[in-house]
């Protein structure tokens, strides 16, 4: 009961910190960095469905960032569609291609399956250069409007300062987190994970392994889609660079060092690793040396990244608690 | 892990705290642009002309009796990265003028954000004509371009290249918003002059062999070959554009018309190569003279083409400051439209979108030296933005 | 017709490099199973160091050995501390510290070198040879030559000696070749080691024809991957015949299609490959 109590606390002491961010947060910088830890929340999160719950290494988590983007943008300033639908089928489409590319790959060896994605991000990202009459290729897109959320009966929320992208932000990520939370824990989840730890047992057990990577994958690819498009609208811009290879190392370090398969170590990673690129100041170059020394160190000592290892320690109380 | 994160936190704290309490009174000036990535180089060497124009102002006595200070940003060439940057540097740096972006898709989306914080922006290197379309007049009123866009350069270039080189011509591009945004312009211009472009193929920044392109462009026998190229992809259009044993004359947009590209390439590979930019070195006026041996003298070796555009963007923003007799935003902003100056890339006087109408500058390597064949100064078409307008509207 | 052989002899020299990085890639896949993100930056990291041999006037041949010794040594080093480790647990780790020493080479590379290219200038590597039309460097015919001396000599070193003996052994069973007593660690230093120097080989030879600079790596090793898959993961014949139909296939690609599309039509050929054949076109061998 107690402990029901306090987790209680916790929860509502937590929401009023989050709610209350925009009024003691007074720089725009910093506001922008915690925007963008929550696109960067997403886009982890959902990442980690993949290397964390999967177990498969994907290398096209960005083209379906830039899937979502593409989408919602060109909806929205080609069709004049509105956003709230926009991005919906933004997540969708990614949801689709996923789907279409996981058909085929998800069915190869581990490694080819990291490969054939890699290829996938370069083939798509070759096709957004190209393909200049769509998305006006390698120039990108300029000029992308912010969005505008009609509700019947009380009028239209336009989303232009940073405090009013933080809480739509902040819903995304909530959502993202809820979704991820009960998937795990749902008949999903546990197929999910006991076709990461035994593959051939959960076949024998009756599990359909391709069904639920397929499923996996494809929810993967769909939050990234909503990123993809809330960046697009938040940063008023979209081009080609959305697929840049940097985003894999990126969310590679965030899901690794903060602990795949954990949630709360990724959202940690997530928001680690966007703040602390911003305020290092070293060269840029030593940045990313850095960054690999620390990948590296990760995977050889600690493999289990932080939210593991927070586990392991709330596991080694309760077992001593008793 | 415990202590690691505790480190993480002090430092985190740290660089926060640090610059609060260092502020102090020199007049910020922040520079963003790529400083990694496959066009770091520009961005490098855009700051390094940039840092030798504060300290020859701060060596002259400062501005209005205060030190100047140049900042880095990095945009890494990427829009979302562009923003942050531009984001950072003018939160926490506290910089009254920005200057820099090398990438138009980085201008384009740092635009924005200027403009929000009022902070005007000097963009020096980027070409595409969107971007002063979208600013000054019914736009982005915070944001200035001393250079030409790349369609007011093809008027003269292209001509030339048709006069020089004949009638047919096969195009070489960077695919990229740069490259591509050449190609269109150049070859209109060409097409208007009587010109014939064969082929235009476009290769993405990295690429190693343009060994079959190259035969294929051979086997299209063009009387010239225009490429856009920056340094490291041009290295290597060289070398196998002689390895084919190809002898049409080529003309270049971007970074190989420098003695940089001869020592990488040899003498005999480089010997005859045309560019045309708004600067190149050894235009003969005493400020370039000047320029050229300060450079040398302060890093070493020879200035190019980005380093003579950050050393004219700190110069502006200056002038600005000289201009208004204040180093505030608002203050600067003004002082950039009553702008009349003359600078190592032309004389800077902006029009109604904000747009100098500075020069064009043809260069040519001879002996394996760079030597400027002419300079065209250039006055703006009729009914130049009111076309761009229509287009954006659009 | 002549743009046709030139194209050909365009895309065998091309077909050349590719080989000489994939076999290194796909010999550490079978012995070790570990996709090496690293092998283009021993590529990258011995053109370096032919670069700086070269610059103190020692003569080329002698610097292409310093640089593959170079590059043995790293990769003996890599492995020990970067590779062993992770033997055995979860099998994405050995990928991912393989891409972390990536991003550090080639990062480090940038702050040492900067990314300004850096080029060899040797008057006989650029000697025209003219054949009919047909024009080929003198470095490139080497460049082919000393691929394929290096892909027999490589054949008769895992098919005769007793080192390569045992390599095919651990390839094919672990636990097995440690109870009958070969060291496999010993294996996979070795292992590691050969794959860094047929890369490293690679590196050096390319070194007088093309630009050097830090990114260099990362866009050839890509085309490698897409070899290796295509010949089936491990297998020598298959990655070789792979990575010169790739190089061929780009070459008349990029000709009569477009440039522009030029990494998608290998990209796309390996898709096709493996939608039908998933084990590659020359099936999976195990062993090598």
């Amino acid at each position: 009961m107690n402990m029901r109590i306090s987790k209680v606390l916790v929860i509502i002491a937590v929401g009023i910190f989050l709610l209350g961010i925009p009024y003691f947060v007074t720089s725009p910088y910093v506001m922008h960095i915690i925007i963008f830890s929550g696109i960067y929340i997403i886009f982890a999160l959902s990442y980690d469905i993949v290397v964390g719950y999967l177990g498969m290494l994907s290398l096209g988590h960005p083209a379906f960032y830039g899937v979502g983007g593409y989408t919602s943008v060109l909806l929205v300033m080609k069709l004049d569609v509105p956003y709230v639908i926009a991005l919906p089928i933004a997540g969708i489409l990614a949801l689709i291609v996923a789907l279409i590319v996981g058909f085929p790959a998800l069915r190869l060896s581990y490694h080819s399956f990291a490969i054939v994605t890699l290829a996938f991000t370069l083939i798509m990202r070759a096709v957004w250069i190209n393909w200049v009459s769509l998305t006006n290729g390698p120039m990108g897109i300029p000029g992308v409007p912010r969005p505008t959320i009609d509700i019947p009966f009380l009028g239209a929320i336009h989303i232009e300062t940073l405090t009013d992208y933080y809480y739509f932000i902040l819903i995304l990520v909530i959502i993202t987190c809820l979704f991820i939370y009960f998937m795990i824990h749902s008949r999903v989840g546990r197929a999910l994970l006991s076709i990461r730890e035994n593959e051939v047992l959960a076949e024998t057990l009756g599990v359909n392994a391709f069904k639920y990577r397929m499923i996996a994958f494809a929810i993967g690819a769909f939050f990234a889609g909503l990123a993809g498009s809330f960046t697009a609208h938040y940063i008023t811009f979209m081009g080609p660079e959305f697929t840049d290879f940097y985003y894999i190392t990126m969310l590679l370090i965030m899901v690794i060092l903060g602990g795949s398969g954990t949630i709360h170590g990724v959202i940690i990673g997530a928001i680690a690793f966007t703040f602390i690129p911003e305020y290092l100041r070293i060269t840029p170059e030593f940045r990313d040396v850095i960054y690999g020394i620390v990948l590296l160190i990760t995977i050889i000592f600690m493999p289990e990244g932080i939210g593991g290892k927070i586990n392991e320690i709330i596991y080694k109380r309760r077992v001593k608690t008793g | 892990m415990r202590k690691q994160l505790t480190v993480m936190t002090i430092l985190f704290l740290f660089v926060s705290f640090s610059s609060f309490v260092f502020a102090a009174d020199p007049i910020r000036i922040g520079y963003i642009g790529p400083l990694t990535g496959s066009v770091g180089l520009l961005g490098n060497e855009a700051m390094k002309g940039a840092t030798l124009a504060a300290e020859q102002i701060n060596a002259a006595g400062g501005l209005l009796g205060r030190q100047i200070k140049v900042y880095a940003a990095d945009d890494k060439c990427n829009p979302a990265e562009s923003v942050s940057a531009t984001r950072k540097i003018i939160t926490r740096d506290r910089v009254v003028a920005t200057i820099g972006h090398v990438c138009s898709s980085a201008t384009l989306a740092g635009m924005p954000i200027n403009k929000q914080q009022k902070i005007p922006h000097v963009v020096e290197t980027s070409t595409n004509p969107m971007i002063t379309a979208r600013a000054g007049k019914g736009g982005n009123k915070w944001l200035f371009r001393p250079n030409l866009p790349d369609d007011i350069n093809a008027m003269v270039f292209a001509k030339m290249i048709v006069e020089i080189g004949g009638p047919k011509s096969s195009y070489l591009m960077v695919n990229d918003d740069w490259g591509r945004g050449v190609a269109t312009s150049f070859k209109k211009v060409m097409e208007e002059h009587g010109g014939k472009v064969l082929s235009v193929d476009y290769y993405d920044e990295g690429e190693t062999n343009f060994m079959s392109v190259l035969t294929k462009i051979k086997g299209l026998k063009p009387t010239s070959l225009f490429v856009s190229a920056r340094t490291g992809s041009g290295v290597v259009i060289m070398k196998q554009f002689a390895e084919l044993g190809m002898k049409m004359p080529v003309f270049n947009q971007g970074d190989m018309v420098n003695e940089q590209f001869v020592k990488l390439v040899g003498k005999d590979v480089a010997e005859g190569l045309i560019g045309s930019e708004s600067w190149y070195p050894g235009i003969d006026r005493p400020m370039n003279k000047k320029f050229e041996q300060d450079y040398i003298a302060r890093w070493g070796y020879d200035p190019i083409e980005p380093s003579a555009y950050g050393y004219v963007g700190v110069q502006l923003i200056a002038e600005a400051i000289r201009i208004s007799k204040k180093a505030t935003p608002a203050a600067i902003r003004d002082g950039l439209e009553k702008m009349d100056m003359d600078t190592i890339s032309g004389h800077v006087k902006f029009d109604e979108h904000n747009q100098a109408w500075t020069w064009v500058v043809i260069a040519k390597i001879t002996d394996g030296k760079v030597k400027v064949v002419k300079e065209v100064q250039v006055d703006r078409p009729a009914g130049y933005w009111e076309k761009w307008e229509k287009k954006l509207k659009k | 017709m002549e743009t046709f052989f030139q194209l050909l002899v365009n895309g065998i020299a091309f077909g050349a490099i590719y080989a000489m990085v994939a076999v290194g890639l796909t010999i550490v896949f079978g012995i070790l199973e570990v996709v090496n993100f690293a092998q283009g930056e021993f590529y990258m990291l011995a053109a370096y160091v032919t670069f700086l041999v070269y610059l103190v006037q020692i003569p080329y041949p002698l610097a292409i050995a310093i640089a593959v010794g170079t590059m043995v040594v790293i990769g003996l080093v890599v492995e020990r501390f970067a590779i062993r480790p992770l033997i055995g647990r979860a099998w994405q780790l050995p990928i991912l510290s393989t891409l972390g020493i990536s991003i550090i080479m080639q990062n480090g590379a940038i702050v040492i070198w900067t990314p300004n290219p850096r080029t060899i200038i040797i008057d006989i590597a650029n000697l025209n040879i003219d054949i009919f039309g047909v024009v080929i460097v003198f470095q490139k015919l080497m460049i082919v030559f000393f691929a394929l001396a290096l892909f027999i000599g490589l054949h008769y070193f895992i098919q005769k000696t007793k080192t390569g003996k045992a390599m095919r052994a651990v390839s094919q069973n672990k636990e097995a070749c440690r109870i009958i007593g070969i060291d496999v660690p010993r294996i996979s230093s070795i292992t590691f080691a050969l794959g860094a120097g047929l890369s490293g080989f690679g590196g050096a030879l390319v070194a007088p024809v093309m630009a050097i600079h830090p990114v260099m790596g990362i866009f050839l090793v890509l085309k490698c991957f897409a070899a290796v898959i295509m010949g089936g993961f491990g297998n020598i014949k298959g990655t070789i015949c792979s990575a010169f139909i790739l190089a061929i296939v780009e070459s008349f690609a990029v000709a009569y299609v477009s440039l522009q599309y030029k990494d998608v039509f290998a990209f796309l050929v390996m898709i096709i490959i493996l939608l039908f054949r998933p084990a590659g076109i020359f099936g999976k061998k195990v062993g090598i």
